[in-house]
C-alpha cells in the first residue's frame, strides 16, 4: 500500500518537475563530490531524468507545515519542502513524505532560505575552505545560529557544512580584484593602460579572425603577455568576470563607473556609503553594491556636495534599480564588511539579518531587505542558481525561525545545509535557553548567564560547612 | 664502564639492596646461577598485575633468560634461581611511552621525510632517562621532530644492556593533521609522489621485460639460423614473466653461448616517500599514525585517505582541556578504530561540563592506547593520576590498565613480547609500591629483561 503511494508519488513528482519546472536545475549533471561545477555540456547533450541519476543511497529530508518564504516567489502558508540529496525536490500542500526521510516539523514557524554573508572570516579557512575548516567549530555553530548558511570566504562561496566536509564549495573565483591605491597617482593611469592594451588585443583578435577567412596565413596577435593582471582585464573585458572594488566616497564611485562605461565591465563595489549621492549614475553603470546600513560617517564640510553615511543608503540604491546586499561592518583586523569574530565589531557574526533590519529603518520594505541577505547577494556573488531562495532544483539550505527574520526577537529554531540539519537550537548551547518555548512574551531566565555551563555551577559546594 | 649512556643507579646500593632483602646466601647462589647458560629469576610479588589474566595476589613470576616462564601462586624453582623480593611491592608490565619527543633536539621542519627516523636524533649518551625510567617507562617510541610528515618513528628501551635498547629501528610513520590547511596537501602529494615512484619502477620493470623477451627471440632467431642441425635447445619460449617475481635463472634453457638473464634492476625510489611506498603497496607491519587536533581534523584525514582507503594507519588523539572527539566517536568506532590518545579529562567545547573521550571510544568500540600528554617530567609523573581520573569518571579498571600496557605495544605491533606478565613475554616490569590507580604510588624498581636495572634510592624514597 504504502509502496503503491509511493510510486504513485513519485510519479507525480516526476510529471510536476518536467510539466511545471522544465527541470532546468535539474537537467544538470550530478555535482561531484566537492560540490564543484562539471565542466559545462553542450546544451544537446540530452538530460538524464531525475529519477535516474546514479545516486547509491537516497537522501530525503523534509520541512513540513512552515510558513514557507520562498524570497523569489510567494509566501506559502502551511507548506511541506521536500528534499532530496541535499536539493530541493518539490514544495506543495499535502505532499506525501518518504518514510525514510529526515523531518522536521516547522508549524507556526517561518522558513527561509540560508542567509547569503558576501563576505566572512573566521568560519572556513582561507581560500580553499575544503581543506582546512574546522567543520565543528564554535564559530560556524555562531553563524548557523545567525541563519548564515552560505559564506564567502576569499575569493570562494562556500557552505557551512557542519560535520561533514561534502558539497562545501559553491562557487570558486567569484571575483577579479580591480583597484588601485589613492595614494598612487599613477595607478588608475596604469590600470586604464593596462585595460586599453587588452582591448586593443580583443580588436585585433576579431579583426584576425576576419581576415583567416580569406586569408589563410594570417597571423594571429601575440598572446604570451596576457598573463597574471592582463588576463584578468582579458576576462573581465570579454564580461566572464565581475570586478570587486573596495570604494565608499562619491569621488571615487564616479570614477569607477566611467571606468565601467568606458570598457563595459560588471562591477561590484564594496562599502559604498556615499552611494547615495551618485546611486542613478551608479545605476547607470550597471553597479553592485555591498553595504553597511548601519554605518555612520559623518559629512565632510568641506565639500560643497553630499557627503557621509546616511542610513537610506539600501533604499535609496534599491529605488534607483541597483542590487543590494547588505553585510555588517567587520572588524578592525580582519576584511572590512565582513562577517566575522574578531575584533570591536565582531560580535556582527551573529547579526547579519539585523543588518538588513536596519535597511528596513531606512526605508527598505521589509521584503527587499530580506532579499538583500539572501538572493539578491547570490545573485551579486554569482551563486543565485544554486541558493538564495527557496526554488525547486536550488541547495536545501534553509533557516526556520521563530518569527520574523528581521525582528529582533527572532532566533533561528534550526538551520539546514544540503538538507542536513547543521544547527539545532535545542542542542546546541547557544540559544537552548531563550524563550524555549517559543514564548516571545515569556519573562527572562532568572538564572546566572551562560545556562549552558550546566545547571547549578555557581551554586556553592553543598557540604562546606562554612557560614 | 661508562655509565653515562645509561641509567643511573649506584651498583653499590642495588648491591646492598639485594643484601638487605635476600641474605647472603642467595646473592651467592645467583652469582653462580649468572655462570650458567641458564639464568632464572623469581619474583617474588605482592600483587601481580598481569593485565591479560586475572591479578594475583602474593604470586611469583619465574624469569628464564629475560622471558617469563610461569606466573602463578607458590611456584617450584630451581635452588640455584635470583629472587628479587617484592611482597609489598605491585608488579606490572613496563610502560611503553608510544609517541614521544623525550631528549630529542627541537626541529621547526616541515615536508615530507619518510627517510629519517627517530633514532636518527637520538645520541643516547646525551639523554637522562631519570624521569622516564622512574615513572615507570621501560621503553620509548621517538617520533621525528618536525610536523608535516618527519619520518619514522624508532622503539628503543629506556634503559638496559646497550645491546638489547633498540626494540625496532623503524615503526611507524608519523603523519601531522593538526593543521589541515598545510598538512592535508603535504600528505596528498606525499601519496601522489609514492604512486609515482611506483608508477616508474612499474614501468622500468616492463620496459625491462620487454627488452629482455626481444633479445631473446633474437637469440633464438640467431640460435635457429646459426645451429639448424643441432636441435638439442628446446624451442625456449620467452616466458613473460608475472611483475612481481623476480627473473629466475636460467627460467629460459638458452643455447650455451647466451648469458645468464641479468637481474631486474629498479629504479631508485626516492628515500623520503619510501615508507608511503611501502604503505600503499601494503607491506606487512608499515602503518600511518596520523595525529590529530580536533574531530574536524579527523574528516579532513579521512577525506584525503578517500582515495587510500586500504593505507593502514592509526590515529592518535591530541586530546587537550576542550576536547571535541566526541563528535567523532560513533564514527571511529565503526571503523574500530585503534586510536592513541592523551589520557585527560577535558570538558566538552564552549562548557564546562566534563568530557571523558577515552571512556566514550572505548564504549563506542574503539581500542584505546594511552600516551603522556608531553614530555615534560610533570606530565610523565602525573600519566597514573590522570588515568585514575578517567577511572573515576567512567572507564574500567581493567580497560584503563590494558590502555597503559598492552595496548601501547598492541599499537607499535609488538605486543607478542612485551605488555603483558605472561609465558614467553619479555620481563620488562616495573615495581610499585602500591596500586597502579593510586597517586601517591611509586616506581621503586625497574627490571628489564629480568634484571632489575633501576631503583629508587632512599632520598627519592622518603621524598
Amino acid at each position: 500500500m504504502m509502496a503503491m503511494g509511493m510510486v504513485r508519488l513519485r510519479m507525480l513528482f516526476v510529471g510536476l518537475l518536467i510539466g511545471v519546472m522544465a527541470a532546468p536545475a535539474l537537467a544538470q549533471p550530478r555535482r561531484g563530490r566537492r560540490g564543484e561545477q562539471p565542466p559545462p555540456t553542450p546544451p544537446s547533450a540530452p538530460a538524464p531524468p531525475a529519477e535516474e541519476e546514479e545516486i547509491e543511497e537516497e537522501r530525503w529530508f523534509a520541512v513540513t507545515g512552515g510558513i514557507v518564504h520562498t524570497v523569489s516567489g510567494p509566501v506559502l502558508d502551511g507548506a511541506t519542502i521536500l528534499c532530496r540529496n541535499g536539493r530541493v525536490f518539490a514544495i506543495g500542500n499535502n505532499l506525501q513524505v518518504p518514510e525514510d526521510a529526515e523531518s522536521v516539523d516547522a508549524t507556526g514557524l517561518h522558513v527561509y532560505p540560508g542567509l547569503v554573508a558576501v563576505r566572512s572570516s573566521g568560519i572556513h579557512s582561507g581560500s580553499s575552505p575544503e581543506d582546512g575548516t574546522d567543520v565543528y567549530s564554535f564559530n560556524m555553530s555562531l553563524a548557523l545560529a545567525a541563519g548564515i548558511t552560505t559564506a564567502v570566504s576569499g575569493d570562494v562561496a562556500a557552505k557551512l557544512t557542519y560535520g561533514t566536509l561534502d558539497d562545501m564549495i559553491v562557487r570558486r573565483n567569484l571575483f577579479e580584484s580591480l583597484s588601485w591605491s589613492s595614494r598612487d597617482p599613477g595607478g588608475k593611469r596604469r590600470v586604464r593602460e593596462g585595460l586599453d592594451r587588452v582591448r586593443q588585443y580583443l580588436r585585433d583578435v576579431a579583426a584576425w579572425e576576419e581576415d583567416k577567412r580569406r586569408n589563410p596565413d594570417a597571423k594571429e596577435p601575440d598572446n604570451k603577455w596576457i598573463r597574471g593582471q592582463y588576463e584578468s582585464y582579458l576576462k573581465l573585458l570579454k564580461g566572464d568576470a565581475v570586478a570587486v572594488i573596495d570604494a565608499n566616497n562619491a569621488h571615487e564611485l564616479l570614477q569607477y563607473c566611467e571606468l565601467a562605461d568606458t570598457y563595459g565591465i560588471r562591477m561590484v563595489v564594496r562599502g559604498a556609503y556615499e552611494a547615495w549621492a551618485v546611486a542613478p549614475r551608479m545605476s547607470r553603470a550597471g553597479m553592485a553594491a555591498i553595504i553597511t546600513p548601519r554605518q555612520r560617517v559623518d559629512e565632510d564640510p568641506q565639500f560643497n556636495r553630499p557627503t557621509g553615511s546616511t542610513i537610506e543608503n539600501a533604499r535609496i540604491l534599491h529605488d534607483h534599480g541597483m542590487r543590494v546586499a547588505v553585510t555588517p561592518v567587520g572588524s578592525l583586523f580582519g576584511p572590512g564588511y565582513s562577517i566575522s569574530l574578531g575584533g570591536l565589531a565582531g560580535r556582527d557574526l551573529l547579526h547579519l539579518a539585523l543588518e538588513a533590519a536596519f535597511a528596513v529603518r531606512g526605508g527598505l520594505s521589509n521584503d527587499d531587505a530580506v532579499r538583500t541577505v539572501t538572493i539578491d547577494a547570490a545573485r551579486i556573488l554569482g551563486i543565485d542558481d544554486r541558493v538564495g531562495s527557496i526554488e525547486i532544483g536550488k541547495d536545501a539550505d534553509f533557516v526556520i525561525t521563530d518569527g520574523d527574520l528581521l525582528h529582533y526577537m527572532t532566533l533561528a529554531r534550526w538551520t539546514v545545509v544540503n538538507g542536513r540539519v547543521a544547527y539545532d537550537k535545542e542542542k546546541e548551547g547557544i540559544y537552548s535557553h531563550i524563550r524555549p518555548d517559543g514564548d516571545v512574551n515569556a519573562p527572562p531566565p532568572d538564572d546566572y548567564w551562560p545556562r549552558r555551563l550546566g545547571e547549578d555551577w555557581h551554586k556553592p559546594a553543598p557540604s562546606s560547612g562554612q557560614p | 664502564m661508562n655509565l653515562s649512556g645509561r641509567v643511573r643507579f649506584n651498583p653499590l646500593l642495588r648491591f646492598m639492596g639485594l643484601l638487605a632483602a635476600m641474605g647472603v646466601a642467595l646473592t651467592v647462589s645467583s652469582a653462580q646461577a649468572r655462570i650458567d647458560d641458564e639464568k632464572i629469576v623469581v619474583v617474588k610479588a605482592g600483587r601481580i598485575i598481569t593485565v591479560t589474566g586475572e591479578e594475583i595476589d602474593g604470586g611469583d613470576i619465574i624469569i628464564r633468560d629475560g622471558k617469563i616462564e610461569l606466573v602463578g601462586k607458590r611456584l617450584e624453582y630451581p635452588a640455584g634461581a635470583t629472587v628479587v623480593d617484592a611482597s609489598s611491592q605491585t608488579v606490572m608490565p613496563g610502560l611503553l611511552n608510544a609517541f614521544s619527543r623525550f631528549g630529542l633536539p627541537n626541529y621547526n621542519r616541515s615536508g615530507v621525510h619518510g627517510n629519517y627516523t627517530g633514532a636518527d636524533h637520538v645520541i643516547l649518551s646525551e639523554i637522562d632517562f631519570e624521569p622516564l625510567v622512574s615513572n615507570g617507562y621501560t621503553a620509548v617510541a621517538w617520533c621525528p621532530p618536525g610536523g608535516g610528515i618527519p619520518g619514522v618513528a624508532s622503539v628503543y628501551r629506556t634503559a638496559g644492556a646497550d645491546d638489547l635498547r633498540v626494540l625496532d629501528a623503524q615503526n611507524y610513520l608519523l603523519v601531522w593533521m593538526t593543521d589541515p590547511s598545510g598538512d592535508k596537501g603535504t600528505l596528498r602529494g606525499a601519496l601522489k609522489q609514492a604512486q609515482a615512484e611506483i608508477d616508474k619502477v612499474e614501468k622500468a620493470r616492463k620496459d625491462w621485460e620487454e627488452k629482455q623477451k626481444k633479445e631473446a627471440e633474437e637469440a633464438k632467431k640467431k640460435a635457429e639460423e646459426a645451429g639448424g642441425e643441432k636441435k638439442e635447445g628446446p624451442p625456449a619460449p620467452a616466458e613473460p614473466k608475472p611483475a612481481e617475481a623476480k627473473p629466475v635463472e636460467g627460467g629460459k634453457s638458452e643455447p650455451p653461448n647466451e648469458e645468464k638473464p641479468k637481474e631486474f634492476e629498479p629504479p631508485k625510489i626516492d628515500p623520503a616517500h619510501q615508507p608511503l611506498v611501502d604503505l600503499i603497496q601494503k607491506k606487512a607491519g608499515v602503518k600511518a599514525l596520523i595525529v590529530l587536533g580536533s574531530a574536524s581534523d579527523y574528516l579532513h584525514a579521512e577525506d584525503v585517505l578517500d582515495d587510500h582507503k586500504e593505507l593502514a594507519h592509526n590515529y592518535y588523539l591530541r586530546l587537550g582541556i576542550s576536547t571535541d572527539f566526541h563528535l567523532v566517536a560513533e564514527q571511529l568506532g565503526e571503523q574500530k578504530a585503534f586510536v592513541l590518545a592523551h589520557g585527560l579529562i577535558g570538558r566538552f567545547p564552549q562548557t564546562v561540563n566534563r568530557n571523558n573521550p577515552v571512556a566514550l571510544l572505548i564504549e563506542n568500540g574503539c581500542e584505546v592506547a594511552l600516551t603522556p600528554g608531553s614530555d615534560s617530567t610533570f606530565e610523565l609523573e602525573q600519566y597514573r593520576t590522570r588515568l585514575a581520573d578517567q577511572v573515576r569518571a567512567g572507564l574500567s579498571r581493567a580497560d584503563a590498565i590494558r590502555a597503559i600496557t598492552l595496548n601501547p605495544w598492541k599499537f607499535i605491533g609488538m605486543e607478542k613480547k612485551f605488555g603483558s606478565i605472561e609465558k614467553g613475554k619479555t620481563a620488562d616490569l616495573i615495581f610499585l609500591d602500591g596500586d597502579v590507580l593510586d597517586p601517591a604510588a611509586r616506581v621503586q624498581r625497574v627490571m628489564i629483561g629480568g634484571e632489575v636495572v633501576w631503583e629508587r634510592d632512599e632520598r627519592q624514597a622518603n621524598r
